[in-house]
């Protein structure tokens, strides 16, 4: 990956694209490298969806080469929903296809000077945009069908539905999977709304012709390849756990634990859970049979195999299988414990690009305001087609919670810097709620993943039990992960191998290095994730955020979360010690 | 779960192909009651009561709740009458590492840290829910279900409506306190909040 993709929008005579070296984002990759280029270039102060706004488009650091794992792929730019800089990451085909290409990055700049829309088309002797207004609010699936009829049954897609396009701060991109299905996304911040900002529908993505990225030392390589397959392999998470029951294996635990949120966050058990587990999943979806029914990669390479593929009672293809934060958003925040509603709805937020998790909360803020009720899918479903429609009830709930509750008055509304919350409530386990208020990205649960701060050297004095733990634990976890999985292309999930197997750490750190010629140690990459994070905070503070916004809403703080009626205690001043380092 | 006097007067046996045992998984993960003897460590509940190997409590369980929250010491935390206990092997993400029972990230969900206990009473005779899940019921769900459970009876004519086809097709001996009858005839029972004992025999127990 030698080379950065900038279509300039903009441009007189229509939008232009020309190529040019990485210059000084050399060796970047995935997260570090469109949080580096927003950063550098965007003014923070900037309209999200204006002209001056970029949107970067990067493959990890190892995506294109046969690494496994190594096929996820970040979208950064200034966020629409948040008004901070955002990171969004996906899996599915276009990551590798990219690296084959060559490209460590695609910047989409300026705004066309018309009204119109343009698709992309990248193969191996260059870039070709097209206007194609016969595009226009298609939904990802027809548009992907679309492209297949046009480019062949071997090109991948980089898209928008027609949330993106009506340019709603809960927009996703889409990203075409092993079977061309638009079912991967990089669902949150509203990436979906700049993309769309830009005017740009649909990238097409060619690889013919090209070969797997090259290691420096490939014998090297190829042996720490061997080890870090190994090691993932034997892990019961990632070798057992993920491809029997997905991430929905969360389910259970989560509830049990009275840490689901359930109905809009009121309290922290589901009556209904086990009837949209994991364990159920996996156990419908292998009745029913079909291809890749409970177990299946999001992208070629990689041998966790987390997901599934969702069929319907009459055996057709709804969608992939809805992971665990999917489930909770559009199931027990809800109240709906029908696995085939939270399907549909999983299904039509794909097909009209937009971020599940912000969609479920936003159905439960708009549930608690009466406009449904707590538990009618068919409600639920019909809500998600007014999005996708874009009525004006649509357009409001299409905006995300934070706008959905102040439209209607709701002061329980689980957001933080405005993005909604995932699957975890902060009151039962408080460290992620210091992860979701000190994130730059707004609340996040991938942002502080469980990459072993003992491993990385950092953490070995750590007393957990004490605040000041908390503290530190929360923050190393967030400079590793900006590093080891957002940047490298690797998917989250390698974490819990890391975490538990340190050989399997190190056959990582030799992949890296065997990869790109370098000898970093563990302390250099925490130095790198600890910039990431440096960059980011920068933005913000220089887009108007401050140590304010670094806060879980008051609600957390005062109302008892049944069923151990726990309230969120970390005080703010331990809160501003997460980025003081 | 109500309480009951540990014995069931419905005792149903089911023989079934290898392949259904995993339907009835869904009643081990919402819950089944078991008699013990009070007053026990969580690890001597498991090891010596219910007869898991001490290895696989040490290798494969990885979460383990005890009135939903986090069991770290398994010699420290005692079970009483009607406590509720779930086991689960590793689980994924942020979240999933900090619930691991002693696990580095416990000091990330204190509120929820089951804190030592002493047993109420000792010896006695008592009934507790115990709830699998994941691999912990792929793999101890067969024995447990062959051995018995008692679970209520709307929960188990439930999983049969919701399961009829196959488990007509796929039961091949189904005894009531000891007569032969059809899936059907458990279906239409009236036993609403009635306690089954339940057996399932199958070739996958261990």
């Amino acid at each position: 990956m030698d080379k950065i993709l900038r279509i300039n929008m903009s441009a007189d005579g229509g939008p232009e694209a020309k190529t040019e070296p990485l210059g000084d984002y050399a060796g970047l990759g995935g997260r570090a490298m469109t949080s580096g280029i927003v950063a550098k270039e965007v003014p923070p102060l900037c309209h999200p969806l204006g002209e001056e706004n970029k949107l970067v488009i990067a493959p990890g650091m190892l995506s294109g080469s046969v690494a496994a794992m190594s096929g996820r792929i970040s979208v950064g730019c200034k966020s629409p929903l948040t008004g901070g800089i955002k990171e969004a990451n996906s899996g599915g085909q276009p990551s590798q296809m990219l690296g084959r290409l060559g490209y460590a990055a695609i910047v989409l700049e300026g705004k066309p000077q018309k009204e119109a829309l343009y698709k992309i088309f990248i193969n191996k002797d260059g870039v070709e945009i097209k206007e194609d207004n016969s595009l226009c609010m298609l939904g990802n699936y027809d548009l992907v069908d679309k492209m297949k009829a046009e480019y062949g049954e071997k090109v991948h897609c980089i898209s928008i539905g027609p949330a993106g396009e009506m340019k709603m701060s809960a927009a996703s991109v889409a990203f075409t999977d092993m079977e061309q299905r638009p079912t991967r996304h990089a669902g949150r911040g509203g990436v979906g709304a700049v993309m769309g900002s830009k005017g740009v529908k649909v990238i097409v993505i060619d690889d013919a012709g090209t070969s797997a990225r090259q290691p420096a030392d490939p014998e090297k390589f190829k042996e720490a390849n061997k080890a870090w397959v190994a090691g993932l392999r034997k892990h019961p998470v990632t070798g057992e756990g993920l491809p029997a029951y997905g991430t929905n294996v969360l389910t259970n635990v989560i509830n049990e634990a009275g840490a689901y949120p359930t109905r809009n966050f009121s309290t922290g058990q589901f009556e209904g859970a086990s009837k949209i587990s994991g364990e159920t999943q996996a156990e419908l979806e292998n009745a029913r049979g079909g291809e890749g029914s409970a177990t299946h990669g999001c992208h070629r390479g990689c041998i966790i195999r987390c997901s599934g593929t969702f069929y319907d009672k009459n055996g057709n293809f709804l969608t992939k299988q809805p992971e665990y934060e999917t489930v909770w958003a559009h199931g027990g925040n809800c109240g709906i414990d029908d696995l085939d509603a939270i399907a549909q709805i999983d299904r039509l937020d794909d097909d009209f690009g937009l971020d599940t998790i912000e969609m479920g909360a936003t159905i439960g803020v708009a549930m608690e305001a009466g406009v449904a009720k707590f538990g009618d899918a068919e409600a639920a479903i019909n809500l998600i087609k007014e999005v996708g429609k874009g009525t004006a009830l649509g357009r409001i709930l299409g905006n995300g919670a934070a706008v959905t509750g102040q439209v209607y008055g709701v002061e329980r509304v689980p957001v933080v810097k405005k993005q909604s919350m995932p699957a975890y409530d902060p009151r039962a386990v408080m460290g992620i709620g210091v992860t979701y208020a000190t994130t730059p990205m707004g609340a996040d649960h991938t942002a502080g993943y469980a990459v072993g701060a003992n491993i990385m050297g950092v953490g070995g004095s750590v007393d957990p039990l004490k605040p000041e733990g908390q503290m530190e634990l929360a923050r190393n976890l967030q400079i590793a992960t900006a590093i080891l999985t957002d940047s490298t292309g690797m998917c989250l999930f390698i974490a819990f191998a890391i975490l538990d197997q340190p050989e399997t750490f190190e056959a990582l750190v030799d992949l890296i290095n065997a990869f790109t010629g370098e000898s970093f140690t563990g302390d250099d990459l925490m130095a790198q994730g600890k910039a990431i994070l440096k960059c980011e905070r920068d933005f913000n503070f220089r887009a108007g955020f401050t140590e304010k916004d670094d806060r879980l809403p008051e609600y957390f703080k005062k109302e008892p979360l049944a069923p151990h009626n726990v309230t969120f205690q970390v005080s703010d001043e331990d809160l501003d010690e997460v980025h003081n380092f | 779960m109500e309480k009951n006097d540990g014995i069931s007067n419905l005792r149903i046996s089911l023989t079934t192909k290898d392949e259904l045992v995993t339907i009835f998984y869904q009643l081990l993960g919402q819950g089944f009651r078991v008699n013990i003897q009070s007053g026990c460590s969580v690890k001597e509940l498991l090891c010596n009561q219910l007869g898991i190997h001490e290895d696989y409590l040490n290798e494969r369980i990885k979460t383990i709740f005890l009135n939903a929250k986090v069991v770290d010491e398994v010699d420290s935390a005692y079970v009483d009458d009607d406590s509720v206990l779930a086991l689960s092997g590793a689980m994924p993400g942020l979240v999933g590492a900090i619930l691991r029972s002693g696990g580095m990230y416990a000091g990330m969900r204190n509120q929820i840290s089951h804190t030592i206990n002493e047993a109420s009473t000792h010896g006695a005779d008592a009934q507790i829910t115990l709830k699998l899940w994941n691999l912990v019921v792929r793999e101890l769900g067969p024995t447990f279900l062959q051995n018995g459970i008692l679970i209520k009876g709307k929960d188990l004519q439930d999983l049969i409506t919701l399961h009829l086809e196959e488990l007509e097709a796929g039961c091949q001996a189904i005894q009531l306190n000891d007569k032969s009858v059809e899936v059907a005839d458990l279906r239409l029972a009236d036993w609403k909040n009635k306690m089954i004992s339940l057996q399932v025999n199958s070739g996958k127990a261990a």
